[in-house]
């Protein structure tokens, strides 16, 4: 009863929307307190142009995740009608250049998904975890635990990394699984062990000028 | 329906439905609100208007915002994300909109504001087509409500011009 009623419901707004897939989740804070980790969101796709402002959902090229950011700034050229856009989290700091591919400055309307119509806030985030747990239960990976232990601060960029965060599970969990996004630093204070956890783009920063 | 997985199916299908019934009344309520929000921006400086090295101008300026959008607040919403844009026109781009300035509103109290500040993101035309050209300068605002659709809306003002020489 549910699996049908659900797969009707999600067939349903396939069309409706004219999207290919008109719901996603929320991945990462960078857009809090509007939308938070775990909020489900609803996308629709229209011709209309994409203005300033707007939420949008894009895949970079070569990164399996989609992004849920806002347009910040447009360029729209007079004659194709083809656009220019930048974007931005609410709540980072700096725009999203850092995380477009290689010498990509702008995103264009093909990268873009849809157009976010509004959330359902989900009570799926059971409140954040903090890594430790990971660490000592084995579910990090494994490959990448090796090479960090192994030498600190070597051939790692470090230097590009955001800021600090604690992860949600579920977010955790689609980070390591892509396998991209996590590097981790292990210390050793008076003899213990301690890992921080950092964010780190896949990408080194482009050169700009 | 005689087993309890039976009964506990139906039990879920049916609270699932009732949240969903529930979160669509939430979202329609939003739309008996008839906000009336005020708004008026002055550009208090343009400190540097400058073509840099790859060709593109750049402009830093001063401005001062206050607005008055306490209207648009209801028991359903979670925030305001507001910003201020400049648009304007150049022969090879139709429309240029640069987001130069934005904040959070979390709550009725603190959204009617008033702030003197730079340009929080750099203001970069694509070439130099801005010396004398009128520009707008837009606050836009976004309701985002704890559960449904979001909407938009925006107060265009006029009159602005970027000043002829560098400095």
């Amino acid at each position: 009863m549910i699996v049908t009623s659900a797969l009707i419901i999600w067939k349903g707004l396939m069309c409706v929307t004219g999207s290919e897939s008109p719901v996603v989740v929320v991945l990462s804070g960078s857009m809090e307190p509007g939308f938070k980790r775990g909020d489900i969101l609803f996308l629709h796709m229209s011709k209309d142009p994409i203005r300033a402002g707007e939420i949008v959902v894009f895949n970079v090229d070569g990164r399996e995740i989609p992004i849920v950011h806002r347009v910040i700034k447009v360029h729209e050229r007079q004659d194709t009608g083809e656009v220019d856009i930048l974007t931005k989290g609410d709540n980072n700091f700096g725009d999203d250049r850092l995380l477009y591919a290689h010498g990509q400055l702008w995103l264009q309307r093909h990268h873009i998904m849809g157009r976010a119509v509004g959330p359902i806030t989900w009570f799926m985030n059971m409140g954040e975890v903090d890594y430790m747990d990971y660490v000592h239960s084995g579910i990090l990976n494994r490959q990448l635990l090796d090479k960090l232990v192994d030498g600190v601060g070597l051939d790692l960029p470090i230097e590009f990394l955001y800021k600090k965060q604690k992860l949600s599970l579920l977010e955790g969990l689609v980070r390591i699984r892509n396998n991209v996004d996590i590097a981790m630093l292990v210390k050793n204070r008076n003899g213990a062990t301690e890992v921080d956890i950092y964010l780190v783009p896949p990408t080194p920063t482009p050169e700009l000028e | 329906m005689h087993s309890y997985v039976l009964r506990a199916n139906a039990l879920l299908t049916f609270a699932v439905t009732i949240l969903a019934l529930m979160c669509a009344m939430a979202t329609l309520s939003d739309n008996f609100n008839s906000p009336s929000p005020a708004s008026q921006v002055q550009v208090l400086n343009i400190y540097r208007f400058q073509k840099k090295r790859d060709g593109n101008e750049e402009v830093s300026l001063t401005l001062n915002i206050s607005a008055n959008l306490q209207s648009l607040f209801t028991w359903n919403t979670k925030q305001v994300f507001v910003f201020l844009a400049a648009e304007y026109e150049t022969p090879k781009n139709a429309l240029n909109q640069i987001s130069l300035w934005d904040g959070i509103i979390p709550s009725k109290e603190d959204a009617k504001f008033w702030i003197q500040t730079t340009n929080k993101y750099n203001f970069v035309d694509q070439g130099s087509n801005l010396q004398n050209k009128d520009f707008n300068l837009t606050l836009h605002w976004h309701v985002m409500p704890k559960t449904g659709k979001m909407f938009a809306d925006k107060i265009s003002m006029t009159g602005f011009r970027f000043p002829e020489t560098y400095r």
